[in-house]
């Protein structure tokens, strides 16, 4: 193979060490395999039909990424990126999922139906409506407390653990745990009425 | 900001004080801090909450068991009718818009592919919409190459769910990624052939607007034809698409969310900005580098980095992987590689063209030597070929890479001058010492100095400005990207009793020093004989035999000049030919002769500057300067000037072809004679040979302007105008604009019949120096065609008097001929006998033997023998070893003059021998005449039919005669011999042929009342 000549090596520290424009240069890329693995996870027929986005988010980064590059220190960085899309990816999925419960769409007349998220979400006991729940709850708790839905959006839809979320925010691993707690604490009082829970 | 209220900061700040607390501890901690009631209420609602939560937001909030239950309903079971019309036979395949099964229309009785979408696509109608569009548009795709989309269909099924599908045509076979993984890379001929079919595929679809977004050796089909021939088909068209909702989050990375596949990638999906035709094209050069190489470009241990060296790195190169490759290749694929996409091949087409260069010399092998002919040619105005600056176009043939074999040193070597390091701080060796230095290694074949249009050509590819540095590391990646062997560096530094001057020799592949040789220079001596010393030892130490090196030993200071300054304004002028053309390059080449008197080579430049712009005569006289001097120059440089002399002063083409064949003899590597043995071919009709020769000369030199405006006009005129569009097409990309190619350009868009494009060009001449006078000039013939006569001398005059404002008084008096000439065939005598006049009282233009031509046809054509006998005796005596003017023009004056006195069978006679170079493309405006006056001098003695076959053969070479009056006036002749030959009902269609080319023709164009009349009594 050719060596990689100084420009990639450039460019390597750089991503190493957190550069955010060389990251987001390369998030479509990593948007498009991280959507292309969801929706084979999606189609795969499993044993505990379960999504983990924590095994989601590595695979993809060992993909894209490779184990042979240690210098990749900055993981946590490209984890928390792969979060925010993670939480587009799977409330995208919950739209679609909700629609085709619902057999929206007349192929011959072909228009467009409104949009699901735009009516009011009906309380079903169901997960599609639930994680979209969650996902509007989370938008509410950004504009009183936008830490707070980075930490929930890194856990949570990106699987991060603590310590990782701690070292992309800059702060405590002890803070992105309380943190973590109201914030759960938080959308768990906004939603505990709308869901039957168990 | 974390927190957008101070109730929420300071329930934020008890919440996190408590969390650590006992929860019984918790109360009197809270009362204590006199937390006001409504705080204190929220601040217990989430403690409580924060206990019960349990499992919220764990993994299994995320999705759980209903998440695959869309999967259930995609596996479609044999025997299934779908839409009660499809039946199910088996399971094909799994992509990424859903599975592929084959089926049986039950309807249309074939077997098709169906492709069920993915539910998440279906069953969404914001995503359905988006679908439908591309499959609208996909179904209009039609080619062999591309895998036909017939329609979509649902089928509902109550148990399962709706299903949506496509119906496609049924393929089978193996992928290009199954083919190159199960026997490795494609033989070149194979990968030229179903690369081709996959570019026109491709073609074929951007021309519907679709983009494949997602073209990779997966998505195309090797199929078997019946015929044991393989075809490339394209799978999936338009198919990879996000399928994104956009629901308005607030995420901004995923700007357009093309889904490709990252290995394929273009560099803009990977940003995920907007996606064009380029972009498919780019993913093209991808396919194609992996089919020829049977690996992927920009490889790398993961995909991201391999996203990352295609947003950085520069295009790779086929050959530096497999050694033994075209190296049309690394021109091909790097092309589509570029990163920015306005800098990419722009079409499909162009990527087929390039390909089909490589395929011709594939089946042809190099060109071979021409043969001295008997037959010969000469130069033109209107429509020329020119001749190349030979000087500058020295490329090579790649034949021994230098580190191979240490013991044979090889018989070539390729090499790169990289820009003299000056540490004197005197600019004057700036310039010229490259200049000089190329003199002197130029003559030897041993050596040859890659030309400066390839390394402008690499320094684009290589990002950098045209007239960027030639540093030495740059000047190795230039070498290493065209192959070469060696960069060579000349040094010159202060010393204290004056220089020193040197040369570095590196290695190209490594970049390791190979020799040095050096030489002080004493104040008083001069740094050009150093050089020269240095220059020759240089040669020893690169392994030049020693035999070659006696035979090849002009010193430097006889073969150009002892002066430098004469030296730097002929270097000026040789940089400002290559980059801004002829007219730029004039002064400098003038400059250098006034300089030094005795500067052979400037004197030959500047003859072949002044022939290139239509200035024979001065052309003339330069080149016998030249020609005097021959014995001053080195090898190299005397074939260079007795060729120009043959070609431009005497007009000995069997001697000019002789001189060709000894310098490829003597410099087979050189590209110097390709494109003039070419023109020697054209004027003889010899379309495809020089067509070849031209294509080599690109091939070798791309970048080369006169070959794209040459091979261009030789396309058009048989009548090829997509090869043309393409070659013209590649000239633009290269920012090639010379009067020859804008001249094409309008020519291209005259055959076509676009006037918007004339018009445009028209309008744009100016910006080029020396293209507005010339295509004022086309549109005056275009004009005088049409009947519109008036306008014709107008815009003739205005044409001449451009050239006269700068100085240029030939071309100015060529333009007032020209005119002449096309009023007096059309007719309109006594303007041409006026303007044929004034031209003769041009006293400059007197001397020029085109103007003379012209002006002599004008009289002939006119019916004033007298005139036009004087100048025929005038032009016989001043070229009599001419042999166009001897064998071809003085026939065709005799015959018209004949004709015009009635005597048909005598203009029949003088015609003798002429069609030999009647479909020649020669100066000045050479236009079937032959042909022509035969139709005339047949109608004339009542031989009807044969006369009709002449002005057919005229009618059938549309693209060489394009818009002069014989194109049309052929159109007559047709008619009249029709009417003599008492085929009235095809006479009458050939009369309304030509009244709608006369359809705005001027009231007064008398030739138009005239067939109106024939036309009337027609029985």
């Amino acid at each position: 193979m050719e060596s990689a000549p100084n420009e990639v090596t450039a460019l390597l520290m750089r991503l190493s060490s957190g550069d955010k424009s060389i990251i987001e240069r390369i998030m479509p890329l990593v948007y498009a395999e991280l959507h292309r693995r969801a929706n084979q996870y999606m189609r795969q027929e499993r044993a505990d039909h379960t999504l983990q986005p924590t095994a989601l988010v590595h695979e993809v980064y060992l993909k894209l990424v490779q184990q042979r590059e240690p210098t990749f220190r900055n993981r946590a960085h490209f984890y928390a990126i792969s979060a925010q899309l993670m939480r587009r990816i799977l409330t995208d999925h919950a739209r679609a999922r909700l629609a085709t419960k619902r057999g929206s769409g007349n192929l011959e007349q072909g228009q467009d139906e409104a949009q699901p998220d735009a009516e009011p979400l009906q309380l079903r006991d169901d997960q599609p409506v639930r994680l979209l729940a969650i996902n509007d709850a989370l938008h509410d708790l950004a504009l009183l407390d936008s830490r707070q839905e980075k930490v929930v959006e890194m856990r949570f839809f990106g699987g991060l653990t603590a310590e990782e979320t701690a070292e992309v925010l800059g702060v405590s691993t002890r803070t992105v745990e309380r943190e973590w707690s109201m914030a759960r604490a938080w959308l768990y009082t906004r939603l505990k009425t709308r869901f039957n829970q168990a | 900001m974390e927190s957008s209220s101070p109730e929420w900061g300071q329930v934020k700040a008890l919440f996190h004080s408590v969390l650590d607390m006992e929860p019984s501890a918790r109360p009197e901690f809270l009362d204590r801090q006199c937390v006001p009631p409504e705080l204190r209420a929220n601040l217990e609602d989430l403690l409580r909450a924060h206990e019960e939560a349990g499992s919220f937001l764990s993994a299994a909030d995320l999705f759980a068991a209903d998440l695959d239950t869309a999967s259930a309903a995609s596996r479609i079971q044999p025997g299934t009718l779908l839409a009660e019309r499809f039946k199910v036979i088996r399971f094909c395949a799994r992509g990424g818009m859903g599975e592929v099964y084959e089926a049986e229309d039950l309807e249309l009785r074939m077997r098709v592919a169906i492709k069920a979408i993915r539910p998440e696509i279906a069953n969404y109608s914001g995503m359905l919409m988006r679908f439908k569009r591309e499959v609208h548009l996909a179904k209009q795709v039609t080619h062999p190459n591309a895998c036909r989309i017939f329609d979509i269909f649902r089928h509902h099924d109550p148990a399962v769910g709706d299903v949506v599908f496509l119906s496609m045509e049924l393929l089978s076979g193996q992928t290009l990624a199954e083919r190159i993984r199960l026997q490795g890379r494609l033989p070149e001929e194979e990968a030229i052939i179903l690369l081709a079919q996959v570019a026109s595929a491709l073609d074929a679809a951007h021309a519907a607007g679709i983009l494949h977004r997602d073209l990779k050796p997966g998505n195309i089909l090797l199929e078997t034809g019946r015929d044991g021939k393989m075809r490339a088909v394209i799978t999936d068209f338009g198919m990879a698409w996000s399928g994104d909702s956009s629901s308005g989050n607030a995420f901004s990375v995923s700007r357009q969310l093309a889904f490709g596949t990252p290995e394929f990638m273009s560099p803009e999906q990977i940003e995920g900005r907007e996606l064009t035709p380029a972009s498919d094209i780019y993913c093209l050069g991808l396919v194609a580098y992996m089919a020829i190489t049977g690996l992927r470009a920009f490889d790398a241990d993961s995909q991201l980095f391999s996203a990352l060296r295609r947003l950085i790195e520069p295009p790779p190169l086929p050959t530096r992987v497999l050694s033994g490759l075209d190296p049309g290749w690394d021109r091909l694929i790097s092309r589509c590689l570029e990163r920015d996409p306005a800098r990419r091949l722009n079409s499909a087409t162009g990527f087929a063209a390039l390909l089909a260069e490589m395929e011709s010399r594939k089946r042809t092998g190099p060109p071979a030597l021409p043969l001295a002919s008997s037959r010969r040619g000469f130069f033109h105005v209107r429509r020329r070929l020119w001749l190349a600056f030979a000087a500058v176009v020295v490329a090579a043939l790649v034949l021994i890479f230098f580190r191979r074999d240490r013991h044979a040193p090889p018989a070539n070597l390729n090499l790169v001058l990289a820009d003299f390091v000056n540490t004197t701080g005197e600019a004057a060796f700036d310039n010229a010492l490259n200049v000089a230095l190329t003199a002197k290694l130029q003559q030897t074949p041993f050596l040859t100095v890659m030309p400066e249009q390839k390394i402008r050509l690499a320094l684009r590819y290589m990002r950098l400005s045209e007239q960027a540095r030639l540093t030495r590391h740059v000047a190795l990646e230039v070498c290493q990207r065209e192959v070469g062997q060696v960069v060579l560096q000349g040094f010159i530094a202060n010393t204290s009793t004056g220089y020193n001057i040197g040369l570095r020799a590196f290695e190209c592949a490594s970049g390791r020093l190979l020799a040095v040789q050096q030489a002080p220079v004493d104040f008083r001596d001069p740094v050009l004989d150093a050089l020269d010393h240095v220059a020759q030892a240089m040669r020893v130490s690169l392994g030049e035999s020693s035999e070659s090196i006696r035979r090849y030993d002009v010193p430097l200071v006889e073969a150009t000049t002892p002066s430098l300054e004469a030296i730097t304004a002929f270097a000026q002028g040789t940089q400002a030919w290559n980059e801004k053309g002829e007219a730029a390059a004039l002064p400098y080449f003038l400059r250098a002769t006034q300089i030094d008197p005795n500067f052979a080579m400037a004197y030959a430049r500047l003859g072949t500057v002044y022939g290139n712009m239509g200035a024979p005569r001065r052309a003339e006289q330069a080149l016998q300067q030249a020609f005097d001097r021959r014995d001053r120059v080195t090898e190299w440089e005397r074939y260079y000037i007795v060729s120009h002399y043959y070609g431009f002063v005497t007009g000995q083409v069997n001697q000019e072809m002789a001189t060709y064949q000894q310098w490829a003899t003597a410099y087979p590597h050189d590209m110097a004679w390709t494109v003039n043995l070419s023109v020697d071919y054209a004027f003889t009709g010899q379309y495809e040979k020089a067509i070849e020769l031209q294509r080599r000369a690109i091939r070798e030199t791309p970048g080369l302007s006169p070959s794209y405006g040459n091979l261009a006009q030789l396309f058009l005129a048989i009548d090829r105008p997509d090869e043309a569009r393409s070659v013209l097409d590649q000239a633009s990309q290269l920012n090639l604009h010379d009067v020859n190619i804008q001249l094409d350009e309008y020519e291209l868009a005259f055959y076509l019949e676009d006037p918007q494009a004339m018009s445009r060009l028209l309008a744009a001449a100016d910006q080029f120096p020396g293209v507005e006078d010339t295509l004022l000039a086309q549109q005056a013939a275009t004009f005088d065609r049409a009947g519109r006569l008036a306008q014709g001398r107008e815009c003739a005059a205005k044409a001449a008097s451009i050239a006269r404002r700068v100085g240029d008084t030939e071309t100015s008096a060529n333009w007032l001929a020209g005119e002449a000439v096309r009023q007096a065939e059309m007719g309109e005598s006594a303007s041409a006998r006026r303007l044929a006049t004034l031209v003769l009282s041009t006293p400059a233009a007197a001397q020029g033997s085109d103007a003379q031509l012209l002006t002599a046809l004008a009289f002939a054509y006119s019916g004033d023998a007298e005139h036009a006998q004087t100048l025929m005796r005038q032009l016989s005596a001043a070229h009599p070893l001419d042999t166009l003017i001897q064998s071809y023009w003085m026939p065709i004056l005799r015959a018209r003059i004949a004709y015009a006195s009635g005597h048909y069978a005598a203009a029949i006679d003088a015609l003798q021998g002429t069609d030999a170079y009647d479909l020649g493309i020669f100066t000045p405006g050479q236009c079937m005449d032959s042909a022509y006056l035969h139709g005339q001098a047949l109608l004339g003695e009542h031989q009807p039919i044969a006369a009709a076959a002449s002005f057919r053969r005229i009618l059938a070479h549309r693209g060489l005669v394009l818009n002069c009056p014989i194109s049309a006036l052929a159109i007559l002749g047709l008619a009249r011999s029709l009417a003599q030959a008492g085929d009235a009902a095809s006479a009458r269609t050939a009369y309304q042929d030509i009244f709608a080319v006369w359809k705005d023709a001027d009231q007064t164009f008398p030739l138009f009342h005239q067939a109106q009349t024939e036309y009337r009594a027609l029985p």
